[in-house]
């Protein structure tokens, strides 16, 4: 099944999992999060050779993806299909191997194996773990994206 | 003029990964198609063949297993498939290289990797292409002295049977990979006639002693060219295609040419292709003869049974001969 993607959601202003409110940048656990995001984005310019065009096209397809992948997975495992909100959480494994760090692959991939397993709880942990480092990680590459620009 | 780019696709229902992918190859020079999923893939596939694909599994539409089955279904000339997946079970690599595919990365990987793993594809390419260029060279030779259109397929097809049939008899020299390089190489067999007259290569009628005794040099013009060429780069290859070519034509009681060599002594190549080229002679029509019947080829091969031929060829012939006969009728040619 391919579930389409509204262009509200691809702004993301579709679901998430959970509504929980967003931890407040300037948070020190976070900011120790966004140094080493910050990191591995450097090791991802690194590996493109230094070619900040890309690496901005880059997060610029991933955060075009993102709500879409959220949206999906949220439908899914709402409706019970976990074998294919495993298939979103998969996917956002892969990306997140590139953008994000280990601790964050770690975490979709907890998410896929417990999609999988048929025991992801929608309102459980794993997924608000999930959201709130989602919510986070938006955050921190839309405003790079904005100094960057600026 | 620049040459031209070897055409990759990508397969990746990620945006940003497929980004972050194609940058690296347009990096590297290759010309880059890219697909959101399975079926895009395969129909860009199927309009564009490109050399390489690189793709995800478990992807939209059909997905990586499906496609690498599809395109192992459709090609003519083998793609390097290369699996770029974020499944590092066992079981996903095994079923992705059963399925055809050549290679698997685990997500992510890092530039250097893919682009040694590439490397290996374009090493692997070019080796395909030489096999392609050496049968093409074989063909020109066999379209100059009017030989049949399918002679060399006829060929390969007799001598991967009585190689597989040695092998069942516990023929310790011949191994899958030894069997291959036979079938690869075995259409070169006749590659010297490129130095023998039009007139006694394509005589109607029966040669004359003299003109038997100039169409015999095409053996020596054939393996003295390979012995160069062997002498120039050392490949091992090249040293087994003048053997075939140099003694295809020995017959196993020594009374064959050029060295009249007997038995075992002859190269065990040069033996197999010696039945495969004489049946597939006698079972096809040629410009000085007919095609002759089944039975009349099953009596010359087996008259020549430890006279012209190794015993243990004629016995595999006989085992397998409705198989010699099914290619014969498959791949009959009808215009001369």
């Amino acid at each position: 099944m391919t579930l389409t993607c509204d262009p509200a959601v691809k702004e993301g202003k579709g679901i998430h999992l959970n509504n929980s409110p967003s931890s407040q940048s300037g948070n020190a656990e976070e900011q120790a999060k966004r140094e080493r995001w910050e990191e591995e984005l450097s090791r991802v310019l690194d590996e493109l050779c230094g070619d900040e065009e890309g690496l901005e096209e880059m997060i610029a397809a991933f955060l075009s993806e993102l709500p879409c992948i959220r949206h999906r997975s949220a439908l899914l495992l709402a409706e019970g299909k976990t074998a294919e909100a495993a298939r979103e959480f998969h996917k956002l494994k892969g990306t997140l191997s590139y953008l994000a760090g280990t601790e964050e692959r770690e975490l979709a991939r907890r998410a896929e194996a417990e999609a999988r397993q048929g025991v992801l709880s929608p309102r459980g942990e794993t997924v608000r773990e999930l959201d709130r480092f989602l919510d986070a990680f938006d955050r921190f590459l839309r405003e790079r994206g904005k100094k960057s620009a600026g | 003029m620049l040459p031209p780019r070897q055409k990759i696709l990508v397969a990746e229902d990620s945006l940003s990964q497929r980004v972050m992918i194609s940058r690296h190859l347009r990096k590297w020079d290759y010309d880059v198609l890219e697909a959101s999923d399975g079926l895009e893939a395969l129909s860009l596939f199927r309009r564009e063949s490109p050399s390489i694909v690189v793709t995800d599994l478990d992807m939209p539409g059909i997905d990586g297993f499906r496609l690498i089955e599809a395109i192992r279904k459709s090609e003519i000339f083998r793609t390097f498939i290369i699996v770029l997946s974020a499944s590092d079970d066992k079981s996903s690599v095994v079923s992705a290289l059963a399925m055809g595919a050549d290679d698997y990365l685990v997500k992510p990987y890092h530039p250097d990797e893919l682009e040694v793993r590439l490397s290996g594809a374009d090493r692997v390419l070019m080796l395909q292409n030489q096999e392609l260029l050496i049968f093409a060279m074989a063909q020109m030779v066999d379209t100059r002295s009017r030989e049949t259109g399918a002679h060399l397929d006829r060929v390969q097809f007799f001598c991967r049977k009585l190689a597989e049939g040695l092998a069942v008899m516990g023929e310790e020299v011949v191994t899958p990979s030894w069997t291959n390089q036979l079938f690869s190489l075995a259409p070169l067999h006749d590659v010297g006639k490129i130095g023998i007259p039009d007139a006694i290569l394509n005589k109607p009628g029966r040669l004359s002693p003299e003109e038997f005794e100039v169409m015999k040099e095409h053996v020596t013009i054939g393996a003295d060219m390979f012995a160069r060429i062997h002498e120039k780069t050392g490949y091992a290859p090249f040293a087994f295609a003048r053997d075939i070519i140099r003694y295809h034509h020995e017959k196993f009681n020594g009374s064959g040419y050029p060295e009249g060599l007997s038995g075992e002594s002859i190269p065990l190549a040069a033996r197999i292709v010696a039945l495969a080229d004489v049946y597939d002679a006698i079972s096809s029509k040629r410009v000085y003869k007919p095609a002759f019947p089944r039975e009349v080829c099953w009596d010359i091969i087996n008259e020549g049974r430890g006279t012209h031929f190794d015993p243990r060829m004629v016995d595999i012939f006989n085992e397998e001969e409705s198989f010699f006969w099914s290619i014969v009728e498959e791949y009959r040619d009808f215009d001369l």
